[in-house]
C-alpha cells in the first residue's frame, strides 16, 4: 500500500490555534466576571425597585408606553435564540461553573422582568419601571454580546 | 528520544505554557492531519479537524497522565474529535454523513492505472472510508469502530467489505 504517513497541512494551521486558546483564556477570565456583572446589575434592579424616582406628572403615558414598546421591540425571540445558540457552540470552551453563570445571569434577568411588567401592570404610567424594563433588556443583549466577542 | 521530549513537553503544555505547545504542535500535526483527512475526506475540512484537535489537545492536557504514549492518547482524541464532528455535522444538516448514499464527487480512475491509496480513499462513500481507515490503516477492531460509530458491528463489517472491494475494483496498489 502506497500510503503516507505524515501529510503536511495545506497551511500552517498554528496561528489559527494558537488565536483559539488565547480567546479560550481571555474568556475564562471575563466569564464569570460577565456572569457576576449581569446578575450584579439585575439583582439591584430587582431590590432596589424604585417607588417612581421620577415625578410621574412630568412624563406623558404616551411617552411611558414608547419607551415599553421600544423595550419590547429589543427583546425580539432572536436575541434570546441567538444568546442560548451562542452558549450551545461554546458549550465545549466554557467551564461548567462559567456556563452556568451566564444560564443563572439569563434566569435572573428574566426573572426580573417578569417582576418589573407584574409592576407595570400596576403602575402603567410609571416611567421609572419602564425604563428598568428597557434596562433589563438591554442586559440580555450584553450578555449575548459580550459572550460573542469573546473570541 | 521523542518520548522523552514529549514528556518534557507536555509537562509544560500542562501548566500552561503556550510555547511549549507549538514544538509539539509541529511535531504531530502532519500525521495528525494524515489521519484527518483520510477520516474526513477533504483537505479543507481536515485542516479544521486539525485546530479541533490541538485546541481540544490544549483543553484536556492535564488528563493526561502519560500512561500511554503521547503520540497514542493524540491519535485517540483526533479520532473521537473527527467522529464527534460528522456526528454533530450529520445532526445539524439533518443527513447522514456516515450514510453511503454520498459519494465523492472526484470521478473515478480508469481501471488500468494504479493509483495510491490516499487519492483513492478520497473517492470512498464517507461510512465506507471511516471503517477502512479505522480498520485496516489504524488497527481498530469492528468491535471498537461500532462502539465509536454507534453502529452495529455487523454493518461495519460490511462496510469494511464494501471498501475493501471499491478500491480493489480500482487496482490500488
Amino acid at each position: 500500500m502506497d500510503l503516507k504517513r505524515e501529510i503536511d497541512p495545506p497551511y500552517d494551521l498554528w496561528p489559527g490555534i494558537r488565536g483559539r486558546i488565547r480567546a479560550k483564556r481571555r474568556w475564562r477570565v471575563i466569564g464569570p466576571i460577565v456572569g457576576l456583572a449581569a446578575a450584579a446589575a439585575i439583582v439591584l434592579i430587582v431590590v432596589y425597585r424604585p417607588r417612581s424616582v421620577i415625578d410621574v406628572t412630568q412624563v406623558a403615558p404616551a411617552t411611558v408606553r414608547a419607551i415599553v414598546d421600544s423595550a419590547d421591540a429589543s427583546n425580539d425571540a432572536r436575541v434570546e435564540r441567538e444568546l442560548l445558540d451562542e452558549l450551545e457552540l461554546r458549550r465545549g470552551e466554557l467551564r461548567p461553573e462559567t456556563e452556568a453563570s451566564v444560564r443563572g445571569s439569563l434566569r435572573t434577568i428574566d426573572s426580573a422582568i417578569t417582576e418589573l411588567r407584574a409592576e407595570l401592570a400596576r403602575r402603567p404610567n410609571d416611567p421609572a419601571l419602564a425604563q428598568l424594563l428597557a434596562e433589563a433588556y438591554a442586559h440580555k443583549v450584553d450578555l449575548m454580546k459580550l459572550l460573542a466577542n469573546a473570541s | 528520544m521523542t518520548d522523552l521530549d514529549d514528556v518534557a513537553l507536555v509537562r509544560r503544555v500542562q501548566r500552561g505554557d503556550l510555547d511549549a505547545f507549538e514544538p509539539l504542535y509541529r511535531r504531530y500535526a502532519a500525521r495528525t492531519y494524515a489521519l484527518c483527512l483520510r477520516l474526513t475526506g477533504d483537505r479543507m475540512d481536515a485542516a479544521e479537524r486539525v485546530q479541533d484537535v490541538f485546541v481540544r489537545v490544549w483543553e484536556r492536557i492535564k488528563s493526561f497522565r502519560g500512561d500511554s504514549a503521547f503520540a497514542s492518547w493524540l491519535h485517540r482524541l483526533t479520532v473521537n474529535v473527527v467522529l464527534q464532528d460528522m456526528r454533530s455535522t450529520r445532526r445539524r444538516e439533518a443527513r447522514v454523513m456516515l450514510d453511503d448514499t454520498m459519494v465523492a464527487e472526484t470521478p473515478p480512475v480508469k481501471s488500468d492505472e494504479r493509483i495510491d491509496l490516499d487519492a483513492a480513499l478520497l473517492r470512498l462513500p464517507p461510512g465506507a472510508r471511516v471503517v477502512f481507515v479505522l480498520h485496516d490503516i489504524e488497527g481498530y477492531s469492528h468491535d471498537e469502530i461500532a462502539n465509536l460509530l454507534g453502529r452495529a458491528s455487523g454493518t461495519v463489517r460490511s462496510q469494511l467489505w464494501k471498501a475493501r472491494h471499491m478500491l480493489m475494483a480500482e487496482n490500488v496498489s
